[in-house]
């Protein structure tokens, strides 16, 4: 390779160091440590802003979702109440802490708790209790649901346990949240999520899904073929942008590659857009791939802009589709991965139901591959011979998220 | 879907009804291990717990029907439960040939590597 183009190289992919970021391991004990874990959870998860979900998941008044928060230890309401506004409640009756709702999503002007009845209308207001002559001690005003603040980013709905947050939503997103405001997603309201439970440190999987490094090797027979290229076979990730306890990269694919396995190349072919291989295709379905704060390198063969949000929120924005990947602390070394995929479209053919079908099976498969060595590794860390973890300079995402996190628990 | 036990299936092959529509009667065979799985669980169970020969068998009979297979579903009109008895099976036949085709395209072996069997699935929620 020519020296210019060795040049051209180091400036598409920055080392870790050319931002200062040169501590090139972390402590294994930050994968094993119950201390450094419960840390985690008071100092990072208890003080930060968390996405919970999508205003599209609250399609009216009197819509909500209920959801676990597992590093806050605690199940939420997340209501679109009656007069209008949205509203966060831990899942608590006021009365001896029974959980109100049982259902993940639905509408409701009121809940009722099943043990003994006591009902909060959707504002989190207590408004009835059975035999409440018994009760002359508890002043109804006094004992409505307890509430954690709520605001929204991007049609994304993020809450916060404390009442007053030392940061408002805005300010905690920052640069990032300036970058990347006014996506066009509300157009994309179709898909699928998947949920499970890894027996793994959630880091583990934040890891595999914030450098490339790993994606010729352990994805050989998924991956490797749509992102390594002859120009980037080690799959750096473009143009790495810290903002904040934030970062975003920019990832290419390898267009030159199209599947020539039957059913493969049977269902790609029929997969709406989000997810082929095609660049053409008129502005308005590539939307997501004109907003200004996109691709700001302009790498001819984008594939996609992995915006981070710390601590546990990664967004990946697509020529036209969205995901989002969430990773949820449990324990030490037990964590739950959501994953929700965007599309423009349901299937309205018995071919592209066929093609999400396919689409679920290989999703699933490449994320298992993750899973599967996430898991091995909590496995060998139990025989206590690992000290450090090691990161390379092509893993500035990896030595930056270390740092955030580190820096927040010391 | 109404569920057939393979009672119910061999005794319509006996008395001459049609499981699967005009064309396609070569599948029949994988009908009881591939034709009556309903969700995205029991498919992938299927694929885990099958040797490498059995997915083979399956993916080389059915593949060559993908096309055509679709063609002729799509002369019906899309929803839940709305396809006749015998569309359905076929549908279903693509479905589990969707799954398989992950270990015989992508994998070369049943599982995904590095993971015990069987590996439980996510759950997945359609919206």
């Amino acid at each position: 390779m020519s020296k210019s183009s060795l040049q051209e190289k180091n400036k598409r992919f920055p080392k870790a160091s050319d931002f200062n970021l040169t501590q090139g391991y972390v402590d294994a004990e930050n994968y094993t440590s119950p201390d450094i874990f419960e840390a985690e959870c008071t100092e990072v998860f208890r003080k930060s802003w968390l996405c919970v979900g999508e205003l599209k998941d609250l399609p009216e008044t009197n819509s909500f979702i209920h959801k676990q928060v597992p590093p806050l230890k605690a199940s939420i309401i997340v209501v679109r109440s009656d007069d209008g506004r949205l509203r966060a409640f831990y899942n608590i009756c006021g009365h001896r802490a029974v959980p109100l709702v049982d259902d993940e999503r639905g509408k409701a002007t009121s809940f009722r708790c099943p043990y003994h009845g006591w009902v909060y209308n959707n504002r989190g207001d207590l408004r009835g209790l059975p035999c409440k002559e018994d009760f002359p001690h508890i002043k109804k005003h006094e004992h409505g649901l307890t509430s954690l603040s709520i605001d929204t980013w991007n049609g994304f709905m993020f809450v916060h346990i404390d009442a007053e947050p030392s940061e408002t939503l805005i300010e905690f997103l920052g640069e990032l949240g300036v970058a990347y405001k006014n996506l066009p997603l509300d157009k994309y309201r179709h898909g699928f999520r998947i949920k499970q439970i890894m027996g793994c440190n959630w880091k583990f999987m934040v890891n595999a899904f914030t450098e490339g490094y790993h994606l010729p090797f352990l994805h050989n027979k998924t991956l490797k073929t749509q992102t390594s290229t002859t120009d980037n076979p080690h799959v750096h990730y473009h143009d790495p942008r810290f903002m904040g306890p934030h970062f975003v990269s920019t990832l290419e694919r390898n267009y030159e590659w199209v599947p020539s396995a039957t059913v493969q190349l049977f269902a790609l072919s029929v997969a709406s857009p989000a997810h082929s291989h095609s660049t053409t295709g008129k502005n308005e379905e590539r939307d997501i791939f004109t907003h200004p704060g996109v691709n700001p390198s302009k790498i001819e063969n984008f594939m996609m802009d992995q915006v981070m949000i710390f601590p546990n929120t990664q967004i990946q924005l697509m020529i036209n589709g969205y995901l989002i990947h969430q990773f949820w602390p449990v324990a030490v070394d037990k964590m739950v991965m959501e994953t929700t995929i965007y599309s423009a479209t349901r299937p309205e053919s018995y071919r592209e139901e066929f093609a999400a079908v396919y689409m679920q099976a290989s999703g699933r498969d490449v994320v298992t591959e993750d899973s599967s060595m996430s898991i091995l590794q909590q496995k060998n860390l139990r025989t206590g011979v690992v000290k450090k973890l090691y990161i390379g300079e092509n893993e500035p995402n990896l030595r930056f998220f270390a740092q955030q996190l580190s820096k927040k628990i010391k | 879907m109404k569920h057939e036990s393979s009672t119910d299936i061999k005794k319509r092959q006996s008395s001459g009804g049609s499981l699967l529509p005009e064309g396609f009667q070569s599948l029949e065979p994988f009908i009881e291990k591939w034709g009556e799985l309903y969700t995205a669980d029991e498919r992938y169970y299927a694929r885990q717990t099958s040797t490498m020969e059995e997915l083979q068998l399956f993916y080389s009979a059915a593949s060559p029907f993908l096309n055509q297979s679709f063609e002729h579903l799509d002369t019906f009109s899309f929803g839940e439960d709305i396809l006749p008895d015998s569309q359905a099976r076929l549908l279903r036949l693509m479905f589990s040939l969707a799954e398989v085709s992950q270990a015989i395209e992508i994998f070369g072996q049943p599982t995904v590597p590095h993971t015990p069997i069987p590996h439980k699935a996510p759950t997945i929620e359609i919206f």
